[in-house]
């Protein structure tokens, strides 16, 4: 009870501070051209502040710095705290000055190693092609592309309102859930740290005067919770209510949309001649966006499709293997991206037949 | 004797659309060649009217609806039914062509397939209805051996949209004949004795009544006549109570009675043509056949189905014009024109004829024809060797300058 008391506080406290922090950010944000600047790929007209990546870092972190779980957090998570510090500051400089993605990739990778070297490692396959142990090396390699492919990924997702704020706000709460059952109270001191932040940034986010949560939100929380992921798979807590297969399949699922639809998005580019890294509009949300959905909805669907996705995977987890879920997911996901394309599709010809009809 | 089934037709003998009268035609002329077997739906034909043969074509029944949504488990049903025996399945409509992958994959039976008009575009169908129709189309024309359009306009949408080259068959409306006038018809149809404008149609929004009403409200002096199903939706409800105070409109209901309806027809001074869906109208064909002139709606397959030599409307303001040119030797000459076209295009023989050398064709075939030349497909460094650069970018017959 008391804990449970704790956790409440930590999380009014983070919103309070976004609460407070938000409107002197976006002041400052206008002033010194942190904004984002409409262009024809982007879905806003007027200059948007970028603030919210930067107003959750700092109120999460204030919570924490006030909570009983300073030392033990400094001493568990060292290396997150180095390298998401570098990758936070690296977005802030990105959202301002663009970086080029050649010189952001190589400090991903460099954060990515690092974290690796504290400890953070895939160091299993957990039975998938039926390998478990992997040789050191194989661990660095593979943890390295899983946080940077994961953390562009998030990236990707920021593209319309409210889906990668809720996308975090959903990790967290499946790691607050994670820390809860398995007496892993530091994991749920943090995440709920960040769910309040988040949830004041999701409001400013769906308002008439908005702010986005710029590269510095979406690389820096991506970065956060992939790292939470590697570590609570490896370490699910004292106790384990929820076993230590059931974190790695709902952890799994919860990483499965975002980073299946970046490597399609990723493939389509390749297969069309372009550099993987040429934005453009060919995203899950971009879908979505052509049969004629709205933000709000589009963001609603795709947060319902990843609960959907994490629940289920929790639920039938006696019966389900790595590979099994694995394949779900996979048929999941093309289920879904190949009927949307289907209706973008069937659009397109409901108005090219008129033209036709005319001449 | 090769086998032969027609799948998708109410049934036969025909009394319902155009299908059936076409299905009709070809059991006529072809009967000699092949074995026809017809499926018919048995919620159209109780049991006590229902044959075992006609005109030489077996009869199978099946207890589903041959339209809406169960044509999907009648087409579907007739499809599997006719594999067991026949060489050559003739679908008429898409529905149940969501089997022709697994037919193509598995089986060697030939597969000609008529999609109809666009039906997925029709307004008549909700949004799930549309999705599926758009999407089978797709499976129709790509898994089958050879598909049929009744219209160029048709041809090239498929030519487009799939790059497949759809061969043209329309329908015949010889069936329909001229029918004088005679002295009861007159008594109880009364506007015989002057001249007026007929359509005929379904009471549907597609068919633009609201605006051929609208145009002839506003012309006190011209009749129009319009036969259709009036209580069949909301729709024709409010369309008969809006309109039913003006004298020169008279809205009747459907008549099943072929020759009253055609005495009606042939004795109409202009033929009144809203359809904006579907390819080649039976009842516009049927219209030119009785020698009527035309004013149609302005769509690609009224025009493709009159030569581009009726009247066309696409306002109210057309509709006027229209009427008011043909008048006199005007009149005379179009309805000529007309009758010329049909009586060279849409008899029941040439249309029969064309399914002949089409399916002796489909026996033979192995793969689709494509709209681009073979040529096309050569290297372009073969081609260029040759001097032949050119056949590499031809332009085909749906481009326009």
């Amino acid at each position: 009870m008391q804990s449970l008391f704790q956790l409440g506080l930590c999380a009014i406290l983070s919103a309070l501070t976004a609460f407070i922090l938000i409107p002197l950010l976006k002041r400052v944000a206008l002033k010194v051209n942190l904004v984002d600047v409409p262009n024809k790929r982007k879905v806003h007209s007027s200059p948007i502040p970028l603030v919210g990546g930067i107003a959750i870092a700092l109120s999460s972190v204030t919570a924490l710095l006030l909570s009983s779980q300073l030392l033990p957090m400094v001493k568990n998570y060292m290396g997150l705290i180095i390298s998401g510090s570098v990758i936070f500051v690296m977005g802030i400089v990105d959202d301002r000055f663009d970086i080029k993605a050649k010189y952001k990739l190589i400090i991903q990778l460099a954060c990515a190693y690092t974290i690796s070297s504290y400890g953070v490692r895939i160091s299993s396959l957990y039975g998938l092609f039926g390998i478990y142990d992997l040789p050191e090396v194989v661990q660095y390699l593979l943890t390295i592309i899983v946080i940077t492919g994961t953390v562009n990924a998030f990236n990707l997702m920021d593209g319309v309102d409210g889906l990668a704020g809720g996308l975090s706000l959903l990790g967290f709460a499946l790691f607050m859930f994670i820390g809860l059952y398995n007496h892993n109270y530091l994991l749920s001191t943090i995440s709920v740290s960040f769910i309040g932040a988040i949830l004041v940034f999701l409001k400013h986010n769906f308002s008439e005067n908005k702010i986005f949560m710029g590269d510095s939100g979406s690389l820096f929380l991506g970065y956060i919770l992939i790292s939470f992921g590697i570590s609570t798979i490896e370490h699910p807590g004292a106790i384990l209510h929820i076993n230590q297969s059931s974190v790695l399949l709902s952890v799994a699922a919860f990483f499965a949309i975002p980073l299946l639809d970046s490597i399609r998005v990723y493939r389509g580019r390749i297969k069309n001649g372009n550099s993987p890294f040429k934005a453009d509009k060919t995203h899950l949300h971009h879908l979505f966006l052509s049969i004629g959905l709205k933000h709000q909805k589009i963001s609603m669907v795709i947060l319902l499709l990843v609960s959907v996705l994490v629940l289920f995977i929790l639920g039938y987890n006696r019966f389900l293997s790595l590979s099994i879920t694995l394949c779900v997911i996979l048929l999941f996901y093309t289920l879904v991206t190949r009927t949307l394309r289907m209706l973008v599709e069937f659009n397109k010809w409901k108005e090219k037949i008129k033209q036709i009809e005319k001449n | 004797m090769q086998k032969i089934a027609i799948i998708g037709t109410v049934g036969l003998p025909a009394n319902y659309g155009g299908f059936e009268t076409l299905s009709e035609h070809i059991v006529k002329n072809l009967g000699k060649e092949y074995r026809f077997t017809v499926y018919c739906s048995g919620k159209k034909y109780p049991a006590a009217r229902r044959l075992k043969n006609y005109l030489g074509a077996q009869l199978r029944y099946l207890p589903f609806d041959a339209n809406g949504v169960q044509s999907i488990i009648y087409d579907s049903l007739s499809i599997l039914h006719a594999l067991f025996y026949a060489d050559a399945l003739l679908v008429l409509g898409v529905a149940g062509a969501w089997l022709f992958p697994f037919i193509k994959l598995f089986t060697n039976k030939k597969i000609i397939v008529s999609i109809d008009g666009i039906e997925w575009k029709r307004d008549k169908w909700n949004f799930a209805a549309k999705f599926y129709l758009w999407w089978v189309e797709k499976m129709a024309v790509k898994f089958s051996h050879i598909d049929i359009s009744d219209n160029e306009s048709i041809q090239n949408y498929t030519a487009i949209r799939y790059g497949s080259l759809s061969r043209i068959i329309e329908y015949g409306a010889d069936h329909c004949s001229a029918v004088a006038k005679t002295k009861e018809v007159c008594e109880k149809f009364p506007f015989l004795n002057a001249p007026y404008a007929i359509k005929v149609c379904r009471i549907e929004p597609e068919n633009n009544i609201q605006m051929v009403l609208e145009a002839f409200s506003k012309f006190k002096h011209q009749t129009l006549v319009i036969i259709g199903n009036w209580n069949n939706s909301d729709y024709g409800k409010n369309l008969r109570a809006k309109f039913k105070f003006f004298e020169n409109i008279i809205m009747l209901d459907a008549i099943y009675d072929q020759k009253l309806l055609n005495t009606l027809r042939s004795n109409a001074s202009l033929y009144i043509h809203g359809h904006s869906a579907g390819g080649t109208n039976p009842s516009l064909v049927e219209a030119m056949f009785m020698g009527l002139p035309v004013l149609a709606y302005d769509v690609s397959y009224n025009r493709t189905t009159t030569e581009n030599k009726a009247f066309y409307f696409k306002t109210i303001h057309d509709i006027h014009n229209g009427v008011m040119q043909l008048q006199g030797e005007k009149q005379k000459q179009l309805a000529a024109v007309m009758k010329e076209i049909a009586g060279r295009r849409y008899t029941w023989k040439v249309i029969a004829n064309k399914y002949r050398l089409l399916i002796a064709e489909v026996m033979q075939t192995v793969g689709k024809k494509s709209v681009t030349a073979k040529s096309a497909k050569l290297d372009s460094r073969v081609l260029l060797n040759y001097e032949l650069s050119h056949l590499k970018y031809q332009k085909l017959f749906y481009e326009k300058d």
